[in-house]
C-alpha cells in the first residue's frame, strides 16, 4: 500500500513539472502611444500574465524600432499601416494551461499591434556582444581549380635531371666552367 | 570542409531578437543561406530557419531585400 501511495506521489509530482514551461512573449507596442504611458501598458501585459499564474525571469523595456516592412492592423474598422513601433519581450514561467488565456487578452489589447509566445529556456538565448566576431565568415562552396596539367615535355626534362651523373662527368663539367 | 560557425562559438540557442547575427545568415534578397554554406547541422540549420522566420513575422527582419 505505501508503495503504491509513493508512486502515485512520484506521478504527481512529475506531472506538476512536466506542466511548467518557459515562455517568452515579444511584442510590439503601436507608436501612437506616448512613451510616458509606455510602462502602463507593460504592466498591463504583465498583470495579464500574473493573473494567469505567471513567475517573471528576465524581460525589456519596449524601445521604439523601425520595422523591416510596413504592418497592417484594423482597428476599430479602419485599416492602419505601421512603419514604425516600440519592441519589448518579457520572459516568464507559467503552467502549459494558463497560456492560452495570455494568448487571448494578448488578442483583446488593442495597443498592441503584433505579438510572439515561444517556448524557451531559462537562461538567456541573447549572444553578447564582443563575444562573437560581428561577421561570421559564411564560406562560399567554390569548387577547387583543376590541377595544371604538366606538360610532358617537362617532365621529361625533369627526368634527365634525376639521372645520376658520375663524378668524372661532373669534374670536367665544373673544369669547363672555371676555364670559360 | 566549411566552418560550423554555432559549434566554434558554442551556441546553443538562436534568439530570433538577434537580428544583427540573423542577417548574416541571409543572401542578398533576404533568402536563408543553405546548410552547404553555413556549414551548420542539420538541427542548427532548422533553428537558425526557425529564428529568421520569427524575427520575418516580428518585422525585424523582412521576407525580401530589394
Amino acid at each position: 500500500m505505501a508503495e503504491d501511495v509513493i508512486k502515485e506521489e512520484v506521478a504527481q509530482d512529475s506531472a506538476d513539472e512536466a506542466e511548467t514551461q518557459v515562455y517568452e512573449i515579444g511584442f510590439h507596442i503601436v507608436p501612437t502611444v506616448e512613451e510616458g504611458k509606455l510602462s502602463a501598458e507593460v504592466d498591463s501585459i504583465k498583470s495579464l500574465i500574473e493573473k494567469s499564474g505567471g513567475t517573471f525571469i528576465t524581460e525589456e523595456f519596449p524601445k521604439n524600432i523601425t520595422l523591416a516592412y510596413t504592418i497592417v492592423k484594423n482597428i476599430e474598422g479602419k485599416i492602419k499601416k505601421f512603419d514604425n513601433a516600440y519592441f519589448g519581450w518579457v520572459k516568464f514561467e507559467m503552467k502549459t494551461d494558463s497560456i492560452v488565456n495570455v494568448k487571448e487578452g494578448l488578442d483583446l489589447n488593442k495597443e498592441v499591434l503584433r505579438y510572439l509566445i515561444i517556448k524557451t529556456v531559462k537562461e538567456s538565448t541573447l549572444i553578447p556582444k564582443g563575444v562573437i566576431s560581428p561577421k561570421p565568415e559564411i564560406s562560399r562552396n567554390v569548387k577547387p581549380k583543376a590541377p595544371l596539367k604538366t606538360t610532358p615535355e617537362v617532365e621529361t626534362k625533369d627526368k634527365e635531371n634525376k639521372e645520376p651523373v658520375s663524378e668524372k662527368e661532373l669534374d670536367k663539367t665544373i673544369e669547363e666552367l672555371i676555364v670559360e | 570542409m566549411n566552418k560550423n560557425f554555432f559549434t566554434q562559438n558554442n551556441i546553443k540557442h538562436i534568439d530570433y531578437k538577434d537580428v544583427e547575427l540573423l542577417k548574416t545568415f541571409l543572401k542578398t534578397h533576404g533568402r536563408i543561406t543553405q546548410r552547404m554554406n553555413t556549414g551548420a547541422s542539420a538541427g542548427e540549420q532548422r533553428k537558425l530557419a526557425t529564428a529568421i522566420k520569427r524575427a520575418r513575422f516580428m518585422a525585424l527582419l523582412p521576407f525580401v531585400m530589394e
